[in-house]
């Protein structure tokens, strides 16, 4: 059965600045004081989290994916140039995959990451890398702090359209050094309205706020959802029981599977992942297994129709 | 080097309720200690400390183990480069 992770990180200091790690390690080092593990300094998990930032070129991804059997991956670029006012800017974020994707193209492919704010020379830009065939999508984070359904997005939606190319925003909670405000699910419905020719794919919607998530993929026909970041899910029950049951709302053309790796990485491999996820009891058909693990996000960035 | 003394003395630092002295090489981390992967995270953090090494390659490995001897074969056999 082929494999595609779509929805993965690069870990590297060269592409996601130092502020976002530090509003992660305010969170652990509350959780760790809670549970009278004094022992360890914030400054201290920070350190760990930057250092494990170390694969720059992807190998590390590369390497541990082949072993599991995951046949390819898509590598998602944020831009927090905007956000956080500092670099890396979104070029060099971008260029940064560009490269990866080439050292590796029998398994990487990326949604390059623009703020929307930097406006028409960011476009500008995402198109000619559009035009080249070097982004497969376009990757959103509205917690950097705008609507994806503020106007100052539809023209990267319109070279969405132009070119058959779909959209995936951050859906839910993120570092805490990021508003929260902008992560409603029914945001994006405005939006995936207007833009009916443009597939959305709703990060972690099938984890975070995921009821509302469930609605707007089962009646927007353009809306998908992926499940990355199950392993660490808010949802009160184990992950397996919480895929179960996503798996029994009609909505098996819509979900797409993805790790948001590196961030499971201090649970386990790839392998031990995948056979987690292959013993569990989901009750799928071999057809709607291949769906979820294949062939919705290929359909989605082969440009196929829905 | 990385003995059952010291592994001892992490798990008294991750977990409130540890009593040194009661490991062994067959504990398991999960079942026994009652780890999650915030104390195993935690342990990584503090042996990295104590032995004054970079393990941030290893961390995946070394927290998806299951028992002491487990972790002191695993670090014998792949971290002692780390280590020198």
């Amino acid at each position: 059965m082929k494999i595609i992770d779509a929805h993965c990180h690069l870990a590297s200091t060269l592409t996601t600045p130092q502020e976002f790690f530090e509003g992660i390690s305010e969170n652990i080092y509350a959780k760790y004081v809670a549970a009278g593990i004094d022992a360890i300094s914030k400054q201290e998990i920070l350190a760990t989290i930057m250092r494990s930032q170390n694969d720059h070129n992807g190998d590390q991804l590369k390497t541990e994916q082949r072993e599991a059997g995951i046949y390819k991956c898509c590598l998602l670029a944020p831009d927090f140039s905007f956000a956080y006012e500092k670099e890396p800017t979104y070029k060099q974020v971008n260029d940064h995959h560009i490269a990866v994707c080439a050292r590796h193209k029998e398994h990487f492919i990326f949604f390059a990451g623009v703020d929307p704010r930097w406006g028409q020379p960011a476009a500008d830009y995402f198109e000619s890398i559009v035009r080249s065939g070097k982004a497969s999508g376009f990757k959103l984070y509205p917690p950097c702090g705008f609507s994806p359904s503020d106007p100052i997005c539809f023209p990267f939606y319109e070279i969405c359209a132009e070119y058959k190319i779909p959209v995936l925003l951050h859906t839910g909670p993120t570092s805490p050094s990021l508003t929260f405000r902008y992560n409603n699910p029914s945001l994006i419905d405005p939006a995936a309205q207007k833009f009916g020719n443009v597939n959305f794919i709703c990060a972690h919607g099938a984890i975070n706020n995921w009821q509302e998530h469930i609605l707007l993929a089962k009646y927007r026909a353009n809306i998908f959802l992926d499940v990355s970041g199950f392993v660490d899910s808010c949802t009160g029950v184990s992950w397996q029981s919480h895929l179960a049951m996503i798996f029994k709302c009609g909505i098996n053309h819509k979900l797409i599977f993805g790790t948001d790796w590196p961030v499971f990485k201090n649970k386990g491999s790839f392998s031990s992942l995948l056979d987690e996820i292959y013993g569990a009891n989901f009750g799928l058909s071999a057809s709607d297994m291949d769906n979820f693990m294949f062939a919705n996000f290929n359909r989605l960035i082969q440009s196929e129709p829905r | 080097m990385l003995t059952l003394d010291t592994i001892d003395y992490i798990c008294s630092k991750v977990l409130k309720e540890h009593e040194l002295g009661r490991l062994t090489g067959s504990t398991r981390f999960l079942q026994d200690l009652g780890f999650d992967s915030m104390n195993a995270v935690a342990f990584v953090i503090i042996l990295e400390r104590e032995l004054d090494v970079d393990l941030s390659e290893h961390t995946a490995a070394l927290t998806s183990i299951l028992t002491v001897d487990g972790l002191l074969a695993y670090y014998a056999k792949n971290c002692a480069v780390v280590a020198a």
